[in-house]
């Protein structure tokens, strides 16, 4: 589905992501946990081309796409959420996923044709990412769970396949961590997700597969009871 | 519901209030004098001259401080046609409109693409400004220097002489109608929202899928030949094309407009640029050099006090607020 091979990232004499080996399996939910400064943040910006590798090679649907816009990536089908919440705060959600929803590469042309109706599929994401009678309102007047919710359901509007999860969790209290959880549960199997989080009961409750990114490479990569009893990701990330 | 409830709620969820400006400034000539009117036109002219600087600052948040160059830009193309090479004054419509979207796209696509950061737009949109008005002093022989180019009138159509007051200003009414209203068509579908949210998240924007700068380019070029047919249609209520319509005091003005119109919300830069020209004409007879001083006051006021401009302030009734 998403296969990573030698991928490297330097910043002038700081190398963040060093050979990094990565494959997500279609449909598998894949965590990627690891310390602050490990470089999971960037690891996911090099996929989305927000930043373009040193080297390597990141292979998708058969194509390198390392170094691509990060709009022709999401136009690829490859959708991320961020590790602060982005969203669009003087509209409603429907106008949020109305956008996301329809096919960005239409611009101003779009205007002259009939006007597509989401109806159906925005209410059912919003029913999906918890924001079922919050549809007409405005972002800014939400929660700041109720926001992650949003960012979560307005890259399923996009209908990706590959879904980039920075940290969903961040900044969300337990009940709220305990409805992102659902919301993945309910995805489970439509998407191939790589899901960034610190929480890491989360990562492991939810995770088919993790890795762990140590100084910017892949420590190990297995399922969560095996990877949570390994000795090295004990004393480099657990801190047991 | 009460009736007042209901008054409002027909007045500012339907569309059908549109109709009513629509009537009242239809009905103008029948209630007013012969200079009255002829403020009137250039009103309702200036009045889409904001709708056009709106769409660049209001929806998609490109600060310009070219909208005057572009202003002037139309008004020269139809002056020059007509003037010099004796041309037919509906020549020089889609002269305006194919000079303006050209040089929008030369000025433009470089700073857009680079994404040079509001600052470098703001003083570069400024430079071009600048230039393009002292262009017009520096060659003489194009433009006629400070003299500008004139004297032109607007011709005869269908057997009505455009060149009168009462005629003329049906016709910037019906033109003003006509583009206005193709814009509110176009803002109201989703691509009026695609500006709008490019504007509040750019970055957001881009991970959707939506290549922003190529909205954003759209939307200048859109907004700079707006700008260029208010110009052409604005020359004949002037009689002659001079550097004055390119001046940056009136990239000023547009922009106090604009604001305290509302940014981005098509109609209040109408209402603010209309009301405020008639009033400015008003006030130069009592008051020569109030007008100014007053529009500064607005200006700091809708600032800081009503930063939604006259339409965030509409909304506030409607809602009972």
């Amino acid at each position: 589905m998403l296969s990573i091979e030698g991928l490297t990232k330097e910043f002038g004499s700081l190398v963040a992501i060093e050979d990094l080996d990565l494959e997500l399996e279609p449909g598998e939910i894949h965590g990627l946990i690891g310390p602050n400064g490990a470089g999971k943040t960037t690891t996911i910006n090099l996929i989305t081309g927000d930043l373009a590798p040193t080297r390597g090679t990141i292979m998708y649907d058969g194509e390198d796409i390392a170094g691509r816009s990060p709009t022709d990536i999401a136009n690829m089908g490859i959708g991320r959420s961020f590790q602060v919440v982005q969203y669009f705060p003087e509209m409603t959600v429907r106008k949020h996923l109305r956008l996301a929803s329809r096919d960005p590469t239409r611009t101003v042309l779009s205007a002259f044709t009939p006007r597509t109706d989401y109806t159906e599929k925005i209410e059912e994401i919003a029913e999906t990412a918890h924001l079922d009678g919050r549809l007409d309102t405005v972002a800014k007047n939400l929660s700041h769970g109720e926001q992650r919710f949003l960012d979560i359901a307005m890259v399923l509007a996009m209908d990706p396949e590959v879904i980039l999860f920075d940290e969903p969790a961040a900044g969300l209290n337990h009940s709220e961590t305990e409805e992102v959880r659902q919301i993945f549960e309910d995805m489970r199997g439509d998407y191939t997700m790589l899901v960034v989080e610190h929480d890491i009961d989360l990562v492991r409750a939810l995770s088919d597969r993790i890795s762990v990114l140590h100084n910017g490479s892949i420590l190990t990569t297995g399922p969560p009871s095996e990877v949570v009893e390994n000795e090295t990701v004990k004393e480099v990330y657990l801190g047991e | 519901m009460s009736a007042v409830a209901e008054l409002r709620r027909y007045f500012t969820e339907t569309k059908r209030w549109l109709l009513v400006p629509v009537l009242l400034l239809a009905i103008l000539p029948l209630v007013t004098e012969q200079y009255f009117l002829s403020i009137a036109t250039q009103a309702i002219i200036l009045g889409l001259f904001a709708i056009s600087v709106d769409i660049a600052l209001g929806y998609v948040g490109l600060f310009t401080l070219a909208p005057a160059a572009f202003f002037g830009i139309g008004a020269y193309s139809v002056a020059k046609l007509v003037v010099d090479y004796g041309s037919s004054y509906w020549l020089g419509f889609p002269a305006a409109i194919v000079l303006a979207v050209v040089i929008a796209v030369l000025i433009g696509y470089g700073p857009i693409k680079r994404r040079i950061g509001l600052v470098y737009f703001v003083l570069f949109t400024l430079a071009f400004g600048v230039l393009v008005h002292d262009f017009t002093y520096a060659t003489t022989w194009l433009t006629g220097g400070s003299n500008g180019l004139g004297y032109l009138t607007a011709p005869t159509l269908f057997g009505i002489d455009l060149s009168r007051t009462v005629p003329y200003y049906y016709f910037a009414l019906l033109a003003v109608v006509v583009v206005a209203g193709l814009l509110y068509w176009l803002l109201s579908s989703d691509y009026g929202d695609v500006l709008h949210a490019t504007r509040q998240n750019e970055v957001r924007m881009r991970y959707l899928g939506y290549d922003t700068d190529r909205e954003k380019l759209i939307a200048w070029v859109l907004s700079a030949t707006v700008s260029s047919i208010a110009g052409a249609l604005y020359v004949a209520t002037v009689n002659v094309a001079s550097p004055s319509l390119m001046a940056f005091s009136l990239t000023g003005e547009v922009t106090i407009w604009v604001v305290i119109g509302g940014l981005g919300t098509f109609f209040g830069p109408f209402l603010a640029a209309f009301g405020l020209t008639i009033f400015e004409s008003y006030l130069g007879a009592v008051l020569p050099e109030g007008y100014l001083l007053i529009l500064g006051a607005l200006f700091i006021v809708f600032v800081f006090v009503l930063p939604d401009g006259l339409v965030g302030l509409l909304q506030r009734w409607r809602d009972g607020e």
